[in-house]
């Protein structure tokens, strides 16, 4: 194996063990990983709830049945699910790290200071939202009568992936605000109630919205234009390949705003 | 006697400026909240707008023409913003570091502090945060007025009422806390129960007949749906105990709000009276 | 090759600066008040390896921020450092690699894990080898005594465990130099001491290099062989302990318990180059320079002309070394009178007050 090989195989030991013992921790507060379990079930069969609510009255959604809404849905619910395992950390950086001053602790360790970030304070309950996903994504599948081959479902596979990672990358750029202007909330409450927005179809809004929903914050790339290509609709279909190309770019860029953001950190002062 | 000394408005008056200051200092949450709230209404005025796009147009759903249901689902936000309140929150802190045993040692009662603290408060946001938002949303999408004067007064009134009618829901929770360690899970459900079953998403009248019997014995329609339909002027949908009567409604909703306000009093005063009894004998 | 080069280090802060007032506040709102607040302003100095260094100041001087500078976490505004041949900030992770840090304010361990745990996963962070980790494991347990709570997440343990938990964790890895920014604050005497010697014997032994801010000047005594003090952001003295205490030194004072009651004025009158002042009628006390009266006279000629109880000749306290510094160098007298202020505030146990400080 080559030396970069190596490399990388001894820092995932060392994130791994890193991982296992954050996740040991909040195992140990058992109530709490109960809790988190039915909160998040209960809230992830809410929003899905909600959606038959909606389409009781109303049949369908500019052209839209309800199962194909449904479909989308489910997959930005998978995607979430994932994301949600490391949000917290993201979504408190500003205020546990940055104004309590963790951060200090983290620069002294000899590894990648967002990757710690990330294994710290892992939840493991929320992946229930992922799998009620699972469950609506395969309900629609089976309603809408869809005959699925191997690489459909890899496909949908890979937009799940990518989509969390979307949201790690988009929610680590907001963290890296924190850098910059200390806060204890920052900026990401409003980015986060963007999320719903991402899970309609994108031709209902008007365009400044979708253009903002497929560039800016591209939730769109979640979940709607690959659900689009999978239910075989027209228009914005093609765009689907372009998800995992914008998860890269959005890595890319998120890798960049936290190097910025560690080089202009300036501790707690004295 | 000089009436404003009477009313203590000075103290007010510095109550409000700290807070106002309270709310500067967190400039960004100040902002981002407003961004938040006009995030929701143009999701769902979307969304709605969409509904009604291939439908003919005055085409009703469940009563609701599309002007009504934008002013509904806008007027439901904007009165969130007034009313919304962390006590749940508050309290469990309260509770988790010792310092409500205090509550104990003053000569009021907490119940009625917790609730005073809420108004105060909500009467701060509705200056401060309630009529900016209002302010864009009316600015920005077609927010029908209300059919009367009488309306509008007694929409403020109801909303008034939700705040009650939360910040004793949210004493519940809070006093969660007891037994749990951690509220967290809790005050998460009960978000999300609010959000469906106040009627804030969707109006009460769009659910299944089953779901609107089930909501007519919860507590949580007379947050949301209540002030939103009084502000409307009609309940459509056939729900038996609001009426479609415009000034029915009126009398029929703040009542069955003022219900809540009593049943919830109640049962918050005898779960804290026992809750102090037993922090009294394990001494806090 | 010394171990550390710093050249002309600068490190400026913004500091937001809120307006007065209703109206200021609405006006913060929209437009931000920022203000530069240099910490650290052209900072040079060398050290050697294996040298223990004691970096003292007033609250505010930069002590932390240049700490913060040296191991990596905060990048200067200008300046160069270089540390074991290396850019702290710029090749972080392989620097902070050879590094030990201690921050007393704060622990470096994971608040919920045992302490076991948290060294393990060190070992593991930093790729110790095995038995090297093993064998510095058990050395570190039988030094610092962590069998009592090894076991115990850090959240539980007391201050002085914790210092001892943390110290351990910044000596795992082995590292060639050490920092530590108020190792001892808040602990109490034999906590200290124990701190104190392992300190010292990390040093003899293996050779890291030390360098520790603190405001308890036994640290100093105990620790530094050589001094560096900042103020405002400037380095104001560096050299010996024992050259910072012969400069300041050359005055004196003593305490003098009388068993009769003396005329103040006529003892000034014989004795005109010592200042007196009188507590009360049986204690005087007497300030003096050792180049114009060496003590021995002085005390020959106060025994011999007075009803002596007692006299004590208390060693000049670093504080007041610091303060005569500040006044050397020009400094205001506020700013002395702050520092003073600063470190007797600091100072935790009343006991553990350094000698002759003044009542």
């Amino acid at each position: 194996m080559n030396r970069n090989g190596c490399k990388l195989m001894r820092a995932l030991k060392i994130y791994l063990a890193l991982f296992a013992q954050m996740l040991k921790v909040r195992l140990s507060y058992r109530g709490d990983f109960i809790a988190d379990l039915f909160a998040t079930a209960f809230g992830g069969l809410a929003s899905l709830f909600f959606v038959l609510l909606f389409f009781v009255p109303i049949g369908d959604l500019a052209g839209w049945k309800k199962d194909e809404i449904l479909l989308i849905v489910g997959l930005s619910m998978m995607s979430y699910g994932l994301f949600a395992t490391v949000s917290w950390n993201l979504f408190e950086f500003g205020d546990r790290y940055i104004i309590e001053g963790r951060f200090d602790r983290v620069l002294l360790r000899p590894i990648s200071t967002w990757a710690q970030i990330l294994c710290d304070q892992f939840r493991i309950p929320v992946l229930a939202e992922t799998v009620i996903g699972v469950g609506v994504v395969a309900h629609s599948v089976t309603n809408l009568g869809l005959d699925w081959s191997a690489l459909e479902w890899a496909f949908v596979a890979l937009t799940v992936v990518c989509g969390a990672l979307l949201y790690v990358f988009v929610f680590s750029i907001l963290a890296s605000a924190s850098f910059h202007f200390e806060d204890r909330v920052g900026i990401a409450p409003p980015v986060f109630n963007v999320i719903p927005f991402g899970r309609w179809p994108q031709e209902i809004f008007p365009w400044p919205i979708q253009a903002l929903l497929r560039w800016v914050i591209p939730f769109g790339f979640v979940a709607y234009y690959p659900g689009t290509a999978l239910l075989g609709r027209t228009g914005l279909a093609g765009l689907a390949i372009a998800a995992p190309l914008v998860t890269l770019a959005f890595g890319l860029l998120a890798a960049f705003c936290w190097r910025l953001g560690v080089r202009k950190y300036e501790s707690t002062g004295s | 006697m000089n009436p404003v000394r009477a009313l203590h408005l000075p103290a007010y008056a510095g109550f409000f400026s700290g807070q106002f200051r309270k709310m500067l200092a967190y400039r960004t949450r100040y902002v981002t909240g407003i961004i938040s709230y006009l995030v929701y209404v143009t999701t769902y005025y979307y969304l709605w707008r969409a509904v009604f796009l291939h439908r003919a147009p005055g085409a009703q759903i469940a009563g609701f023409t599309l002007d009504q249901i934008v002013t509904y689902v806008a007027i439901s936000w904007i009165a969130r913003s007034a009313y919304f309140n962390n006590v749940d929150r508050e309290l469990a802190e309260q509770v988790q570091n010792g310092s409500i045993a205090v509550a104990l040692s003053r000569p009021v009662s907490l119940q009625g502090t917790v609730v005073a603290g809420a108004l105060g408060e909500g009467l701060f946001r509705f200056c401060f945060f309630t009529l900016p938002i209002g302010a864009v949303i009316f600015l920005l999408f077609p927010v029908a007025p209300p059919p009367s004067l009488l309306h509008a007064i007694a929409f403020v009134l109801s909303c008034a009422l939700s705040q009650v009618i939360l910040t004793h829901v949210n004493f519940l929770v809070g006093m969660c806390a007891f037994p749990l360690k951690n509220i967290d899970g809790v005050m998460r459900m009960k978000h999300y129960l609010i959000e469906i079953l106040s009627g804030l998403l969707l109006p009460i009248s769009l659910f299944p007949d089953w779901l609107q019997a089930l909501s007519s014995w919860l507590p949580f329609q007379a947050i949301a749906f209540v002030p939103s339909s009084i502000w409307l002027g009609h309940a459509r949908g056939g729900i038996g105990w609001l009426g479609d009567d415009p000034t029915q409604l009126i009398v029929h909703g703040l009542a069955v709000q003022a219900a809540w306000v009593a049943a919830l009093a109640l049962l918050c005063a005898f779960i804290w009276r026992r809750a102090a009894r037993s922090l009294s004998v394990q001494g806090g | 090759m010394p171990a550390v080069v710093v050249t002309n280090l600068v490190k400026e802060f913004r500091r937001f600066k809120r307006r007065e007032g209703l109206a200021g506040a609405f006006k913060d709102l929209f437009q931000r008040n920022y203000q530069a607040l240099r910490a650290v302003d052209g900072v040079s100095f060398t050290i050697e390896a294996g040298e223990r260094i004691g970096y003292i100041g007033p609250n505010g001087a930069g002590k932390s921020t240049t700490i913060k500078m040296l191991t990596g976490i905060l990048t200067p505004t200008s300046g160069e450092i270089a540390a074991l041949g290396l850019s702290p900030h710029r090749q972080r992770k392989e620097y902070v690699r050879r590094i030990g840090v201690v921050f007393g304010q704060r622990t470096q361990l994971w608040w919920d894990l045992a302490v076991i745990e948290s060294l393990k996963l060190l070992l593991q962070i930093y790729e110790v080898p095995k038995a090297e980790g093993a064998a510095r494991l058990a050395k570190l347990t039988e030094l610092l005594a962590l069998d009592e709570f090894l076991h115990t997440p850090v959240r539980k343990l007391s201050l002085g465990q914790r210092m001892r938990a943390d110290l351990a964790a910044s000596l795992l890895h082995g590292p060639e130099m050490l920092f530590l920014d108020e190792p001892t604050i808040g602990l109490d005497l034999v906590a200290k001491d124990a701190i104190r010697a392992l300190l010292k014997r990390v040093n003899d032994e293996l050779g890291t290099t030390i360098l520790l801010t603190t405001h308890d000047l036994r640290d100093i005594e105990a620790l530094a062989e050589r001094v560096m003090v900042i103020d405002g952001g400037k380095i104001v003295y560096d050299g010996s302990l024992d050259k910072l205490r012969d400069e300041a030194g050359e005055e004196a004072s003593a305490e003098i318990e009388l068993l009769e009651p003396a005329s103040l004025p006529e003892l000034q009158r014989a004795l005109p180059q010592v200042r007196f002042t009188q507590e009360n009628p049986l204690h005087l006390r007497a300030v003096f320079s050792k180049r114009a009266i060496p003590a021995a006279e002085l005390l020959s000629r106060l025994v011999g002309s007075l009803k002596v109880a007692d006299i004590a000749l208390p060693e000049p306290s670093i504080e007041e070394v610091i303060r005569r510094i500040y006044e050397k160098t020009g400094k205001s007298a506020m700013v002395a009178a702050k520092t003073a202020a600063g470190a007797a505030a600091t100072s935790p146990a009343a006991g553990d007050a350094p000698r002759g400080r003044a009542r």
